[in-house]
């Protein structure tokens, strides 16, 4: 009973440390700034204020950042699904020469930092005029998370049995009609896991955002509000910061609520399966 | 439909390698092929836009004897060296909620992992609001009659490194917790239930049967933990702190990201970039080893 009782405290405490920062930012984006500075914990005098931090925000691109945001990850995702799922129904399924060395050099990458590929590939790119360009860089974004990608696939379509691909090629199924008609159905749920997975790292993404996309009309989420905040700052105006930040938190806390049971076991599908 | 007349006439194998032509194309033009170029411009002085000049290792030489780049080196080596807490604190909270069927739990179950889908950079910014002097946490400090404790957390040079390794820490805590109470509980409950009879205590009952099976997570926990510290510590450092007070906060890839982008060293930033990633191959290759290896 007090082992029962120790738990759900701890539980409570836990919760409070996950939530806290968050209620504090939409407690207190309401308020002036005036009103901040003199008291963090207070109520908001006038709740209304919200509305004039927000229009303050139209001005600063917020939602401009956030469309293009969202741009860039459903070309990223549209990508990553399509291709790592074609090559991981290869590789599990398939049978052709040279297949472990391909694989090989596709999950290589997945121990590359940007850090060391990320300059001759600016400069090539820059070259290209290829900068400030959404398809570039969610061609950037895939190809970066193939690795993953291919891995997390083929152990998925591993597990299917291949009894099934052989029935239906006595029935005279090519190899591209048992992809389509019966390995893409069925790997339905892989396929969105991982996308999950992508529109978390890639939404939130920063260092290759901030190179890549340097325009201020292509500029996505991340990297803008590290400009908002850099900009008002100076002011110390943290009320308009946190109204900032709580738009910006909508969608992917509207994804994490739909899909929390598949991102932990997504994760660490690589450990797992081993 | 055209290919399937082809793939019925004649299949063969060379049909199997469009599935991945073309992530292979990508993979090799845009991280392989920048990546030994990489390797020949961290031996060249090159700004991106004239020739680059052939140095040797001028650019490591100097790296070795660089103040910055061995300040970066040593706040790296801090944040690494608080990995074991980013390892044993969930496995500890998870070991304590396991099993335990609350409906408090599961509601804290679902907090746990919420940090997850808000990016560092939101992070960064709403941490570094609740650590300015006059902010919340030094309120609540007052509040408590811990006063003394409350000081400015991002602008000193002693505590600016810990600050960022809590707000790194809040955002991990809970999907490692998550992946642990995963782990736990896929353990065979036989297995369990068959030490209990033989009367093994919990003390034993973790170390011996608990501990080798969660040993994949583990491995997995740490190197993804690792390869964090040195990868992704830049979106922390660059919105919280900017490498300051002086240079208390400069990490490696901070120190890269100046390199290249504010002064246009391109050849010394190559440099920096492969000295990181031999780095992090070497502590995770013998991690790997020292945590896989068989009794």
């Amino acid at each position: 009973m007090v082992r029962k009782i120790l738990i759900s405290i701890l539980a409570i405490f836990l919760i409070i440390i996950c939530i806290g920062p968050l209620i504090f930012v939409i407690w207190n984006s309401p308020k002036t700034v005036d009103e901040y500075t003199m008291s963090k914990f207070s109520m908001p005098k006038n709740p209304g204020h919200y509305i004039e931090n927000f229009n303050a925000l139209i001005d600063y691109g917020i939602f401009k950042y956030m469309l293009n945001s969202l741009i860039v990850v459903v070309i990223t995702i549209t990508l990553c699904a399509i291709f790592s799922s074609m090559a991981g129904y290869a590789f599990s399924k398939l049978e052709f020469k040279g297949k472990n060395m391909i694989f090989w050099t596709i999950i290589g990458t997945l121990t590359m930092p940007a850090q060391v590929f990320i300059i001759p590939l600016f400069v090539m790119f820059s070259r290209l005029d290829l900068i400030n360009n959404f398809f570039s860089i969610a061609v950037i974004y895939s190809t970066f998370s193939f690795a993953f990608g291919v891995f997390f696939m083929r152990s998925f379509y591993a597990g299917i049995p291949t009894e099934l691909c052989n029935a239906a090629k006595v029935d005279g199924a090519n190899s591209f009609d048992i992809y389509l008609k019966i390995m893409l159905p069925l790997g339905k749920p892989a396929i969105v896991t991982y996308s999950v997975l992508c529109f978390f790292v890639f939404w939130n993404e920063l260092f290759l955002s901030m190179i890549f996309l340097r325009d201020v009309n292509v500029r996505t989420v991340t990297p803008g509000m590290a400009m908002i905040k850099q900009g008002v700052t100076k002011l110390t105006d943290w009320p308009l910061i946190f109204s900032a930040v709580i738009p910006t938190l909508i969608i992917p806390i509207a994804i994490y609520i739909m899909f929390q049971n598949r991102l932990a076991s997504g994760i660490t599908i690589g450990a797992l399966k081993e | 439909m055209k290919y399937n007349a082809l793939m019925n006439r004649k299949p063969t194998n060379a049909f199997n390698y469009l599935y991945f032509i073309i992530p292979l194309f990508l993979v090799i033009v845009i991280l392989y092929v920048p990546f030994f170029q990489s390797i020949y411009y961290s031996f060249t002085n090159w700004n991106g836009f004239s020739e680059p000049t052939f140095v040797g290792f001028k650019n490591y030489i100097f790296l070795s004897e660089n103040t910055h780049f061995i300040n970066a080196l040593k706040n790296n080596a801090l944040i690494s060296l608080s990995a074991p807490f980013f390892i044993i604190i969930p496995l500890i909270l998870a070991l304590l909620l396991f099993n335990n069927k609350s409906p408090l739990l599961k509601s804290a179950r679902m907090m746990l992992m919420l940090p997850y889908a808000i990016s560092m950079t939101i992070v960064g910014i709403i941490f570094k609001a609740l650590l300015q002097f006059d902010g919340p946490l030094n309120v609540i400090l007052e509040k408590i009659g811990l006063g003394f404790l409350a000081i400015e957390w991002l602008g000193r040079p002693g505590t600016a490194l810990f600050a960022i390794i809590m707000t790194a820490f809040w955002k991990e805590f809970g999907l490692s917790t998550i992946i642990y109470l995963t782990a736990l509980s896929n353990i065979n409950q036989d297995i369990l239930d068959a030490g209990r009879v033989d009367g093994v205590n919990r003390f034993q009952e973790f170390i011996h049967i608990i501990l080798p099976q969660l040993n994949p997570i583990l491995v997995f926990l740490v190197t993804m933990t690792l390869i964090a510290d040195f990868k992704t510590m830049f979106d922390y450092v660059f919105n919280m702190t900017a490498g300051g007070p002086g240079f208390a906060t400069e990490t490696m890839e901070f120190l890269l990201y100046n390199e290249a982008f504010k002064y246009s060293n391109m050849g010394f930033a190559c440099t920096i970039g492969l000295v990181v990633f031999a780095i992090v191959i070497i502590i995770t290759y013998f991690l790997i080893k020292f945590l896989t290896r068989r009794d």
